[in-house]
């Protein structure tokens, strides 16, 4: 080729290369596309008129569920699909911090004398945001769909007490559950995250991204994979006076540090958790505001009580003897936490077995390993399995590895990979950590230590325990149900193969122009009405 | 000819996506864990697993899902998204086009820095200059990029409130707007591959300015900027073109923290979630979009320094 047309070539190649980034790069910025949200960038059209999305409040989710992120109530792989789903949908019941069931969509529940029947009455005058009324065939509806296997939704198994034909309409405003054995507990039980109240009839494709709720927030133009995600306020939600915000944004961020710069910087209002490791550098700006609960997910370490070492229950009380938790909750989550008693019910609920936990026992637990046989020419040796699956927790298997050297146990910590964690290593070593999330009594007593538990963790098979459980869940009258509850606990706490040296605090934030939120120690209940900024 | 050079790596580069989303294909599915019980949650029930690999015609065989696969592809249908059961190519898309969006600007801003920094660095050699920015790339060397992102974010964003913490971008955000929000994950990715190219582009700019002909053309009058722009900087050039290859890969895998650090919604991202609940239609096209466009910045890099330098042209 001869020089001219080379050139030609060359800047013909250099144009046409710039003319395909500008119009690709043009097509990126300008696409406006089946979102619903008009070409200026900060409004957004609803159906009652054009807001202003710089007055939205923006509340900062720490988990990101991917493209498996929706508006159906009944997968929610994620915290982000609840804040979605607690954002556009109501249900029956919530649930406070102590447990106690409170009045939602239902007024109020009673059950028949032998607790085979549960009546709900429903609440009159409530429009779903399509203005179609709610009304009992709704609740039918969403129940059936929840336990319904082919659904797949990870509530279906807490409610396997429910059948299709148990589950009935009693006039429009009033609905019935029938179960063939009393179940005490029922209010609690069906107040799960999956069992928010949609329209009766509506296909789950269409639920994933435009489901209709009678919620505080309306979606607007909801799509899986959208970075933030608009809701407006619901104009004819049923409580009056709120949501206090117009509304509300929503966004992932999955990074601790990127989290601490968006707070600072008052790019997000809210935060759903911040990361321990960022909590010292916001108690010192005044901008933020850290706000926490009461214990919260739960920090364990199971061991399997079949076999060796743990067999013996001498070891399993030396090894929980020489943990000082005070210092653990103090070193490892900077003071956020609340010891726990090596019970799945912590220390401060009113359903504890004891309200007081005994300090650590260095000597008590040399003596124990003594009796077991061990010495310091025979010291215990234990493998540890961990991941960084919940902040925090590696940091605390290595706490306890220098506080189990104090009593000559040697504990080899084995750390692997927090994605693979869950799948191929829980549930497969004999000793290794875990977490669980807040959960009421009757659940956290049975999940992991009834003989067909569906995880035991600590291959517990005892039959007078499951004779606990089984009396409790028969047990309509409140005060003697939690007399059995703490049976079973004392069970655990003295002889069961559960570590729990503690539970977390849920730390979440606000900026200090706003106002309104109370985080809930459940991750995957929000109250999104009160939010406010000025 | 440079042409059918370019006719020929083009086949090459077919014969190259196949290999790879062939490997792609079956690595992913023989990655441990079950794929049902990926997309479905621990807490499934073997019945609903069972279920979802029926809706997936995931009894299929390996082989037999691959090709079917392919003949998609080639019709344009890169099939449906396991988790999400939308088409794989409107999941992608917006996180594509975001991605292609960074990497232009970063590459945008790295151009003209590479070039300048070196010059300067092999014209003004051993002078204070030259050591300033030989201390500046070294120390851009040794920061990893997440680091580096991280205190762009503390210095600019939260100190100087100069640009957003977060690279929010929303859909109706004009050219400008999005510059901005982007600029920090831009500068962040232009260190990165900038430092590698500086050094190298200058150190063989100073061999070539001290060769014969860049001496006799001094000799003769040519004046000076002519000498480095028209003269040296073509010869220089070539290595630095296949360190801005290599770069352009380093962009392709880079961008994955980049993109997390900043919250930026990139393919980077997309990838890295479809490969942990096994999305293997996601993962593949996504995997294929990065090799391909390895390739072709191969190629493009290896005709540029071919035109610049009329000596490489064997053919």
């Amino acid at each position: 080729m001869t020089r001219k047309p080379l050139r030609l070539l060359l800047s013909a190649l250099l144009v046409a290369g710039a003319a395909a980034a500008a119009a690709l790069v043009g097509s990126a910025s300008g696409s406006a596309g089946a979102s619903g949200i008009a070409a200026s960038p900060t409004t957004v059209q609803t159906p009652n008129g054009t807001i202003d999305t710089k007055n939205c409040v923006k509340y900062a989710g720490v988990e990101s569920s991917g493209s498996k992120n929706s508006l159906d109530p009944a997968q929610q792989p994620s915290s982000q699909n609840s804040l979605n789903v607690n954002a556009t949908y109501d249900r029956l019941t919530t649930e406070d911090d102590n447990w106690k069931v409170l009045p939602d969509l239902a007024t109020s529940w009673k059950s028949n004398a032998s607790g085979t029947v549960w009546t709900f009455n429903l609440r009159k005058g409530v429009t779903f945001s399509d203005g179609k009324p709610f009304t009992s065939k709704d609740v039918v509806w969403t129940f059936q769909r929840v336990i319904d296997p082919k659904t797949g939704s990870e509530g279906a198994p807490q409610m396997s007490f429910l059948t299709k034909q148990g589950i009935q309409a009693a006039g429009p405003y009033a609905v019935k559950f029938i179960t063939k054995k009393p179940v005490a507990e029922l209010p609690l039980l069906i107040t799960n995250k999956n069992t928010f109240i949609t329209e009766a009839g509506t296909p789950t494709a269409t639920l994933r991204t435009k489901g209709a709720g009678t919620g505080p927030f309306i979606p607007v133009g909801f799509s899986p994979n959208k970075q933030v995600q608009t809701f407006v306020r619901n104009p004819h939600y049923w409580r009056p006076g709120l949501p206090k915000a117009s509304c509300l944004q929503l966004y992932v961020i999955q990074e601790a540090n990127s989290m601490l710069a968006a707070l600072q910087t008052g790019q997000v209002d809210f935060s759903q958790q911040v990361d321990y490791s960022v909590v010292p550098v916001l108690q010192k700006d005044s901008k933020v505001k850290l706000l926490t609960t009461g214990p919260s997910t739960s920090m364990t370490m199971p061991m399997w009580v079949d076999t060796t070492p743990f067999k013996d229950v001498r070891v399993r009380q030396a090894l929980k003897k020489v943990i000082d938790r005070k210092q653990m909750v103090n070193t490892v989550l900077h003071g956020f936490g609340v010891i726990g008693d090596d019970n799945p019910v912590p220390p401060t609920s009113p359903d504890a077995w004891r309200h007081t936990v005994p300090g650590p026992d260095v000597e008590g637990a040399k003596s124990l390993l003594a009796a077991a046989g061990y010495s310091s020419s025979n010291p215990l040796k234990v493998d540890l399995y961990t991941a960084d699956v919940i902040p925090a927790i590696v940091n605390m298997t290595q706490l306890f590895k220098e506080q189990a050297a104090k009593a000559g146990i040697q504990v080899n910590v084995i750390s692997g990979p927090a994605s693979e964690y869950w799948d191929n290593v829980w549930l497969k070593h004999p000793f290794e950590i875990s977490a669980w999330s807040a959960r009421p009594a009757g659940l956290a007593l049975s999940i992991a230590y009834l003989q067909n538990a569906p995880y035991p963790e600590t291959h517990w098979k005892v039959p007078a325990y499951d004779a606990l459980i089984k009396k409790a869940n028969t047990t309509v009258n409140s005060a003697a149900r939690r007399k059995v509850y703490q049976q079973a606990e004392k069970m655990l706490t003295l002889q069961g193969g559960e570590i729990i040296p503690m539970f977390q605090r849920v730390v979440a934030a606000q900026r200090s122009t706003c106002t309104g939120y109370t985080p809930s120690i459940q991750f995957v209940q929000f109250d999104l009405t009160h939010l406010a900024c000025k | 000819m440079i042409l059918r050079l370019i006719a020929q790596r083009l086949a090459a580069a077919v014969a190259t996506l196949l290999v790879v989303s062939a490997l792609v294909f079956f690595f992913t599915s023989v990655l441990p864990g079950d794929i049902a019980e990926r997309v479905l949650g621990h807490e499934s029930t073997a019945q609903q697993r069972e279920l979802f690999r029926e809706r997936m015609h995931l009894d299929r065989p390996v082989y037999d899902r691959y090709a079917s696969w392919v003949g998609g592809v080639f019709r344009g249908d890169f099939g449906r998204s396991l988790v999400s059961d939308e088409t794989v190519t409107s999941t992608i898309a917006s996180s594509a086009r975001n991605t292609l969006f960074l990497s232009l600007f970063a590459f945008a801003l790295y151009l003209p820095v590479t070039l300048v920094l070196a010059t300067l660095g092999a014209l003004f050699r051993g002078k204070p200059i030259d050591s300033l920015i030989s201390v500046i790339t070294l120390v851009g060397l040794s920061i990893p990029d997440f680091v580096l992102g991280t205190l762009l974010i503390f210095g600019f964003a939260v100190k100087l409130s100069l640009a957003p913490a977060l690279s929010i971008v929303n859909p109706g955000d004009g050219f400008f707007t999005r510059l901005h929000e982007t600029v920090l994950p831009a500068v962040t990715l232009m260190v990165a591959m900038a430092v590698y190219a500086i050094r190298m582009l200058r150190d063989n700019l100073i061999d070539v300015l001290d060769s014969e002909y860049v001496r006799m053309a001094t000799l003769k009058g040519v004046p000076r900027w002519r000498v480095v722009f028209r003269h040296a900087l073509p010869n220089a050039i070539g290595p630095a073109l296949n360190v801005t290859a290599l770069n352009l890969t380093y962009l392709i895998g880079g961008v994955v923290v980049v993109e997390t650090v900043f919250s930026y919604p990139g393919l980077g991202k997309m990838l890295v979630d479809s490969i942990s609940v096994r999305d293997v239609p996601v993962v593949e096209a996504a995997a294929l979009l990065a090799s391909g466009v390895y390739i072709l910045a191969n190629l493009a890099a290896d005709v540029l320094a071919m035109l610049a330098n009329p000596r490489l042209r064997t053919t």
